[in-house]
């Protein structure tokens, strides 16, 4: 089997590729900017950059992130986006993270992963049929992170057995083992802070008649997504961000994937949601919001409009369809004008 | 030019080569076994790392903290950033706890308050692959060029400090 491994930053590269033998040889290639990878890496990478995505034999098999930030509060859902593209290609993914680690400074605590995150995994992983595995990046008794080495055994062993297994992961016992890791961490986490058990403050359930009468002012276009009306239930994310500070992804674009899988979704795609999803931008007017997050397929921020049903401002909505249909209409228009 | 993350990977390499321990530092644009320091502003009370400053590689050899940032090109950004950690006391403070709390000090036989009372054990250096320039006062730049690494004192540099790179 001949390997690819491309990575984001070389030094994750390498620490990957000595994570088993069989990918001594591996062809390393750094990632670079949506667009200008082959089209089966831009296609991984439509939501956002991960550490490493590794080939076999060309064809994509697992995608890793790796990080040293206990993904606590918001920060949930900065690097779950890329993970999810991954897993609805029906690519491996797994997350090495720590589930706990001391957080220093003036206020220096343990802390532990949010609940959510497991939650997210879980129903990514049902509804792609994908494994989505997380890893414990382990710390002492002191809750520092260890780095002797001791720390890469669980993912060493899963790299490797998932290559000597041809990447067949009914094969690998391990996987099983990980899955049960990760829910015992998910009950850990939800018994230190039962608040998990529901939505958090920024999300609000509500009926969808109700919701779609209360913003009826905002909504005279014609444009409105029309399915939206058959699904009974809303979800409204509510996002805090000023104008001035509104040029910015992170960790919203996460957020909302997690969100939408927790509470939305039943099947592969956006269409497949029981529940509405809407970002509400209350402090927002929507014409500084598409002057400042213009839709672009190459970008980041593209995120804002593939994933939610309706984005709201404090003056008006956007279906953000409408705003995707709009741009494909306008490329290829101007490319009819080029030739 | 060579990007940051290569010659982060290049310099590493060659200090550990010449004998360096790598104790913390922050890799450009991923994660690494080192443990992140993050020096924190003393003014700053509020929660988060407003105003902290970052390493982006920190060697220790025979008593000297090297002190490396770390760019495709010279910055002087980066040199105004280590010359106020190394002469601020509040802040040599701060870099030792850092350390202290990650548990990433070379020896826990290390008297501490010497680097916290004196500069002189703190190095200030910068890894860069163009342009091919002579340091100025006490800054070691590193001219890093495919895998090969040239050092280049400042002239108030120490010859203890020059001993260390043999």
């Amino acid at each position: 089997m001949n390997f690819t491994i491309y990575y984001e930053a070389e030094q994750e590269g390498r620490w990957f590729r000595g994570l088993s033998n069989h990918m001594a040889l591996a062809d390393m290639r750094q990632l670079r900017t949506h667009g200008k990878n082959p089209q089966m890496i831009d296609e991984l990478i439509t939501y956002d950059l991960p550490d490493i995505i590794l080939l076999a034999n060309n064809k994509p098999k697992i995608v890793l992130e790796k990080t040293e930030e206990v993904p606590t509060g918001h920060n949930v859902g900065q690097r779950f986006a890329r993970l999810v593209r991954a897993a609805e290609l029906g690519v491996i993914v797994i997350y090495f993270l720590p589930f706990a680690a001391m957080k220093h400074g003036k206020y220096a605590n343990p802390c532990w992963v949010n609940a959510r995150l497991f939650g997210a995994m879980f129903k990514v992983g049902e509804i792609h049929q994908t494994p989505f595995l997380a890893i414990n990046w382990p710390h002492d008794e002191e809750y520092e992170l260890l780095r002797d080495g001791t720390e890469d055994k669980v993912i060493k062993n899963l790299v490797d057995e998932l290559l000597k297994k041809k990447f067949d992961t009914n094969a690998v016992s391990l996987v099983a083992q990980i899955k049960v890791e990760m829910e015992r961490a998910q009950n850990e986490a939800i018994e230190r802070n039962r608040g998990y058990e529901e939505p958090p403050g920024s999300v609000r359930i509500e009926s969808t008649r109700d919701y779609m009468d209360s913003i009826r002012d905002k909504c005279r276009k014609p444009d409105m997504p029309s399915y939206m009306d058959t699904r009974s239930q809303t979800l409204i994310y509510t996002i805090g961000m000023t104008e001035e500070n509104c040029r910015r992804e992170d960790p919203y674009t996460g957020m909302q994937l997690i969100y939408d899988y927790q509470y939305c979704r039943y099947g592969r795609t956006k269409y497949d949601r029981k529940t509405n999803l809407i970002l509400d931008f209350p402090e927002i007017r929507e014409k500084t919001w598409l002057t400042k997050n213009p839709y672009d397929p190459r970008k980041k921020r593209r995120l804002w409009y593939l994933v939610p049903d309706l984005l709201v401002f404090k003056d008006g909505v956007i279906n953000p369809e409408y705003i995707i249909k709009s741009h494909r209409t306008r490329s290829l228009s101007a490319e009819v004008l080029r030739r | 030019m060579l990007t940051e993350g290569k010659i982060y990977i290049v310099i590493k390499e060659w200090l550990g080569i010449h004998g360096w321990s790598i104790v913390g530092g922050e890799p450009p644009g991923g994660t690494n076994v080192i443990p992140r320091i993050e020096i924190k502003d003393p003014h700053y009370t509020g929660r988060g790392s407003k105003g902290s400053r970052k390493i982006d590689l920190v060697g220790f050899k025979k008593g000297y903290f090297l002190l490396t940032e770390i760019k495709p090109r010279q910055s002087f950004s980066d040199a105004k950033k280590l010359r106020e950690i190394v002469s601020r006391t509040e802040l040599r403070f701060s870099f030792i706890r850092a350390l202290t709390e990650k548990k990433a000090l070379p020896t826990t036989a290390l008297k501490t308050e010497n680097y916290i009372e004196n500069s002189k054990y703190l190095v200030k250096s910068q890894a860069f692959s163009v342009p091919i320039i002579s340091p100025s006062d006490d800054f070691i730049f590193f001219i890093v060029s495919g895998s090969n690494v040239i050092p280049r004192f400042g002239p108030a540099i120490s010859g203890d400090v020059r001993s260390l790179f043999p």
